[in-house]
């Protein structure tokens, strides 16, 4: 019995419906992933956030999907020629009569018909590619720009930090304010005030802005500088000044430098 | 017979009940399916709706025995099973012998059945449950195939006794005939009320091509999904305690999913679809539920009850 064309048959279809399941969780696990991206990237969030979504939703899809279309009732769904003799071969493959086998041979006619196509919603799936190329399109230009509404981390810091009250750095009293104006006596400032504390710098270079590879760098090169002033200075007449002028206005000139010389 | 020449045999059949019976299409449908789930039926409807001239032509179809019953008041038990009688020899000793009653034979009509007293009633039970009579201490087998088709008038009607709860449960459907449309009503009168022409009908389905097809009936697969939407809707009507006071018995859910395999193989098909499941959940279940006084105040019937969980 286990030889009959029906159970491979079966086992095929369940396969190919299973693969088509497989890929097109796989695309809306991609498609909430990069939404992730796109969002974390606009709030100042890391972008592998985005990553454990993705994954979470992908796995809870993935599986809902398989259970549900693994259900011979979904094939039929879709081949409606095979409506309601899909399941009935698939629950009675243990009996061995006349009607059975003869229904096993329509099932198996039927369903050399059935192309994976049936089982791919085009419309979705381009709705879902195009979805997929503008928020991409989206991320690229929101990175190479730097966008950024919202800067959560330094949004809940800040928080944070008023929420400890009047022992924090930002103590308005008049205490602090005093303390603060008698520091600003020196012309330089306040030497604590070019400090960063305790705190990390965050830097981040967008790499589409700048050529810079930071990862990138070599020992600085070793310089000799000279002095190249001369011994002796004078200061001469351009030769040009005197050929430039036509002798008969050169004592014009020179009467004329001689009375601002006089004013100055 | 071929399974492939059953519809062949099926529409045949059909086709010539249609020459006699004008329009009741289902009726017919639905006595066929009995014969071939080897159950028992009752016709019910008003008087003249040709609810005995359609078992009778069915008989005439079959090339098997056929007695009719004619149930009245005052019919006996034994005017159905048989009875004993005393037979003298030719040597002019005297010995009892049994007399078979109408209930021996391969189809039975029994008109009007509940015009008989629930005693006689009661003597169709063991035949038509176990397939057997007895008679003093003997039991005699009936021969297969054996179907009791009954008819009987609304029980509103007087001079009439309900079927016992347990003998109707025994009918695998109840079959209701309704008036006929107008078109049909014309039909009816073009055939039957000008010259009489008598039509002869030839048998169509003998003893061995009925039980061959019988075993088909059973060996039709269902998917495990319509059995369990078969067994819900029996088991929906002992949930249902609003508008039903009693549900169908487990004796339902296996006739339903009798009753769509019959149905499947009329309509040439190698599989229950859940169409046949809702077809036959009617006539199966309308005679094994008893509705409650809230249904009865809301004036619902047992159909209207059992489309609502169709729905």
């Amino acid at each position: 019995m286990a030889t009959r064309p029906i159970f491979a048959a079966l086992k095929e279809v369940r396969s190919a419906v299973t693969q088509i399941t497989l890929f097109t969780s796989l695309l809306d696990a991609l498609i909430v992933f990069t939404l992730c991206v796109l969002v974390f990237i606009l709030i100042g969030l890391e972008w592998w956030y985005g990553l454990a979504i993705a994954l979470a939703y992908g796995s809870v899809h993935t599986y809902r999907s398989v259970k549900k279309r693994q259900n011979l009732a979904y094939v039929e769904e879709k081949v409606p020629e095979l409506s309601e003799q899909l399941t009935t071969v698939a629950d009675n493959t243990d009996k061995d009569n006349p009607i059975v086998l003869s229904l096993q041979e329509d099932v198996l006619r039927g369903m050399r018909a059935i192309k994976t196509s049936y089982f791919l919603s085009f419309g979705r799936l381009t709705r879902e590619l195009i979805t997929l190329a503008v928020v991409s399109i989206l991320i690229i230009t929101a990175s190479a720009h730097g966008v950024r509404f919202l800067d959560v981390k330094q949004t809940l810091k800040d928080l944070g930090e008023l929420g400890k009250g009047p022992s924090g750095p930002y103590e308005l009293s008049g205490e602090g304010l005093e303390f603060f104006e008698n520091m600003s006596e020196d012309i330089y400032g306040n030497k604590t005030l070019a400090e960063l504390g305790n705190d990390e710098l965050q830097l981040q270079l967008t790499p589409m802005l700048t050529d810079i590879d930071i990862g990138r760098t070599k020992p600085p090169e070793s310089k000799e500088f000279r002095s190249t002033l001369p011994e002796e200075i004078k200061a001469t007449t351009d030769v040009s000044f005197q050929e430039s002028i036509p002798k008969g206005y050169q004592r014009i000139v020179k009467s004329y430098f001689s009375e601002i010389a006089k004013t100055s | 017979m071929r399974m492939e020449d059953t519809k062949k045999t099926f529409d045949h059949l059909l086709h010539e009940m249609n020459r006699v019976i004008v329009g009741m299409d289902e009726v017919l449908k639905q006595m066929v399916v009995a014969l071939l789930t080897n159950s028992h039926a009752v016709l019910e409807g008003y008087p003249g709706l040709a609810k005995t001239l359609s078992i009778k032509t069915m008989a005439q179809l079959l090339s098997l025995k056929f007695s009719r019953i004619q149930n009245t008041p005052d019919l006996m038990p034994s005017d159905i099973t048989g009875t004993y009688i005393i037979e003298e020899t030719t040597g002019g000793k005297r010995s009892f012998k049994f007399q078979p009653g109408p209930v021996f034979a391969n189809v039975v009509l029994a008109d009007e059945i509940n015009r008989a007293t629930p005693k006689t009633q009661s003597a169709l039970l063991e035949a038509m449950q176990e397939k057997q009579v007895t008679v003093g201490n003997t039991t005699y087998k009936l021969e297969e195939p054996f179907f009791v088709l009954a008819t009987q008038n609304p029980i509103e009607q007087e001079g009439t006794y309900p079927l016992p709860e347990a003998q109707s449960d025994r009918f695998l459907f109840k079959i209701r005939t309704e008036y006929p449309t107008f078109d049909e009503e014309v039909e009816i009168v073009n055939r039957y009320a000008e010259e009489e022409k008598k039509v002869a009908l030839k048998p169509v389905l003998g003893r061995d091509d009925l039980l061959y097809l019988q075993s088909l009936t059973r060996q039709v697969p269902i998917a495990a999904d319509i059995k369990k939407y078969a067994v819900s809707l029996v088991h929906a009507t002992r949930q249902k305690k609003d508008l039903i006071e009693y549900g169908a018995s487990p004796r339902a859910s296996i006739g339903l999913v009798l009753a769509a395999k019959g149905r499947a193989l009329l309509e040439g098909r190698k599989y229950v679809s859940k169409q046949d499941i809702n077809m036959m959940a009617l006539p199966v279940m309308r005679h094994r539920i008893i509705l409650s006084f809230e249904a009865e105040r809301q004036n619902l019937h047992e159909d209207d009850v059992i489309k609502q969980m169709l729905k």
